[in-house]
């Protein structure tokens, strides 16, 4: 698995390449706290290339919604796969997280 | 000389012939102590897998056959990328016994570790790698070092010393091939003597993991006590990816006529999962006691998981009563894989898909909305975790739900022959490969008119 942090002050956005499970999530989690410490305003994960996510991907995007949260920051997922998607639906996480076609609308959305 | 054979010799012929049998028993003696060295070497290269003990052993014997005043073994830590003292001999060698490290480059050691070249340092005060920082800080004076690394297939894992010999002689380059033909032989010993810690490390591990299996697998109801005339039957099994997992079910008496049943999936696998999964269960077997409905169980276990949440874990879970005289189902959906209800009379399948909302443990405030049916006779629900469809076969196929219909829809008599048939296909489905992920199956049928 491959993440890839671009970030000014107020935005933040981590792109993600390859399956994400058990083993590869602590790297995406490594990226995702190091932001939240940063209290980054508005953080957007970009998922274009996962084709897999385990939940223990999914606890770790959970992880970031809830420690952006607490800054009241944005953290927001782009690109869904159709694989990932349907774990994200199955499981009811697109009433979760704030889900965007592209990382432009993600970034570009006033935050709700 | 003459014809007798006598042999006469001049006293300078003489003494030059006893010179060379005395040099000749020089190289001789000088031999025999190295072959008996090789001996003695080998017996302590292949004498203990315990590593403090080898190293123990090592050191004794470098100083023996060096003849040196002091000796340490520094073994390399991949962690931190510092050579650690492990064991050092000599007047200041409990000063600097794990507790000294230095980094690589720094001093003798620390470059023969980063080159792995042995060196020959005949006189310290005349070689710039030298640091003497250690003598000073232990009052240890250090003249002379031989200092050889231990590699093995370029793998470097430390570093030996001998320093100053004890008759205040220097260190030779023969002293040096002596002792890098022992450290090589050193490196393959220690490599051996910590692939041995790891392996005894590894199965202490799996035996603790054996015990949390069994204390685990002790959480879940082995059997559901039914009586004769009880209009309802359940099955159910559970079967960790791991020695451990994150799925549980339960099934509790709430009172007379109510039943309240549970199947659910921890985020993750392994040893945290299974924690969660421990505490939660306790949890919800004293919640669903208090609360009136589902819908108020999920709430309060909710608002419980997501304030004591740790690295954003979470579980998908189905919670459901059942009331055993009427067979009316309430239940709450938190994320989990909607069961499948199969009706015998009609030979019907449906997806049971009410009742749905997000997972536990994300969110403050929640409601959870329950959904309701009553059951029929001979129908039967199906509930599993996503482990079963995440098993593959060798081509990468994975086993889908409309293979679990098949078998539903198939002949069997009772939940366990159920429960028997699902595993059993799964198991064919993947064959040779190993479970990815926890399979939890729970099956309910409901007998009553």
């Amino acid at each position: 698995m491959q993440v890839i942090v671009q970030h000014d002050k107020n935005t933040a956005v981590i792109s993600i390449s390859g399956d994400v499970d058990l083993y590869s999530s602590p790297e995406m989690r490594k990226a995702i706290t190091q932001l939240s410490k940063k209290k980054v305003p508005l953080i957007v994960v970009n998922l274009k290339d996962v084709d897999y996510m385990d939940s223990s991907g999914v606890a770790t995007l959970v992880e970031g919604l809830q420690l952006t949260g607490k800054y009241k920051g944005c953290f927001r997922i782009a690109c869904l796969k159709p694989t990932v998607w349907e774990v994200f639906e199955l499981a009811r996480l697109d009433r979760v997280f704030e889900i965007y076609e592209t990382e432009e609308k993600a970034l570009k959305v006033s935050p709700l | 000389m003459g014809n007798s054979g006598e042999i006469f010799m001049t006293k300078d012929s003489l003494q030059k012939t006893v010179e060379n049998l005395k040099q000749e028993i020089q190289v001789f003696k000088h031999q025999t102590d190295f072959f008996s060295n090789l001996i003695d070497m080998s017996v302590i290269l292949t004498s203990t897998f315990d590593l403090d003990v080898l190293i123990r052993r090592v050191l004794e014997f470098s100083q023996r056959v060096m003849f040196s005043e002091a000796s340490s073994v520094m073994l390399y830590n991949e962690e931190s990328r510092l050579l650690e003292c492990r064991r050092a001999l000599g007047k200041a060698g409990k000063k600097l016994e794990r507790s000294f490290t230095l980094e690589l480059g720094k001093g003798i050691a620390g470059w023969v570790a980063q080159s792995q070249k042995s060196v020959v340092v005949p006189d310290v005060t005349k070689d710039k790698r030298f640091y003497s920082g250690v003598d000073k800080k232990t009052g240890f004076v250090t003249k002379s070092i031989l200092c050889a690394p231990l590699v093995v297939q370029n793998k470097m894992l430390g570093v030996v010393e001998v320093i100053n010999r004890k008759d205040g002689k220097k260190f030779t380059e023969e002293d040096l091939r002596l002792f890098e033909t022992f450290c090589r032989g050193v490196a393959v010993s220690v490599q051996n003597a910590q692939m041995h810690q790891r392996l005894l490390k590894n199965q202490k591990v799996e035996q603790q993991l054996e015990m949390a299996s069994a204390i685990q697998q002790g959480f879940l109801p082995r059997s559901f006590s039914q009586k004769e005339d009880d209009k309802y039957e359940i099955a159910a099994i559970n079967l960790p990816a791991s020695m451990v997992g994150g799925d549980l079910y339960d099934c509790v008496e709430l009172r007379p006529g109510l039943l309240g049943l549970t199947i659910g999936d921890v985020s993750g696998k392994g040893m945290p999962a299974a924690l969660y999964m421990a505490r939660l269960i306790s949890d919800f077997r004293f919640q669903a006691h208090q609360a009136e409905n589902p819908g108020q169980t999920m709430m309060i276990l909710n608002q419980m998981l997501t304030e004591r949440s740790q690295r954003g874990m979470f579980v998908t879970m189905i919670y459901l009563t059942l009331d055993t005289h009427h067979g009316e189902l309430r239940y709450v959906n938190s994320g989990h894989i909607p069961p499948i209800l199969y009706h015998r009379s009609t030979n019907e399948l449906v997806r049971l898909d009410g009742g749905r909302g997000i997972p536990l443990g994300i969110k403050h405030q929640v409601e959870f909305e329950e959904a309701s049916l009553y059951l029929r006779r001979g129908d039967t629900l199906v509930f599993f975790s996503d482990g079963i469809l995440d098993a593959k076969n060798r081509k990468g196929e994975r086993f889908t739900v409309e293979k679990m219909e098949e078998i539903i829809h198939g002949s069997w008599l009772t939940p366990g022959d159920l429960v028997t048939q699902l595993v059993e296909a799964v198991t064919r489905h993947a064959g040779e490969e190993s479970q990815f992920d926890d399979i939890t199956i729970m099956v309910l049928t409901w007998r009553s008119k």
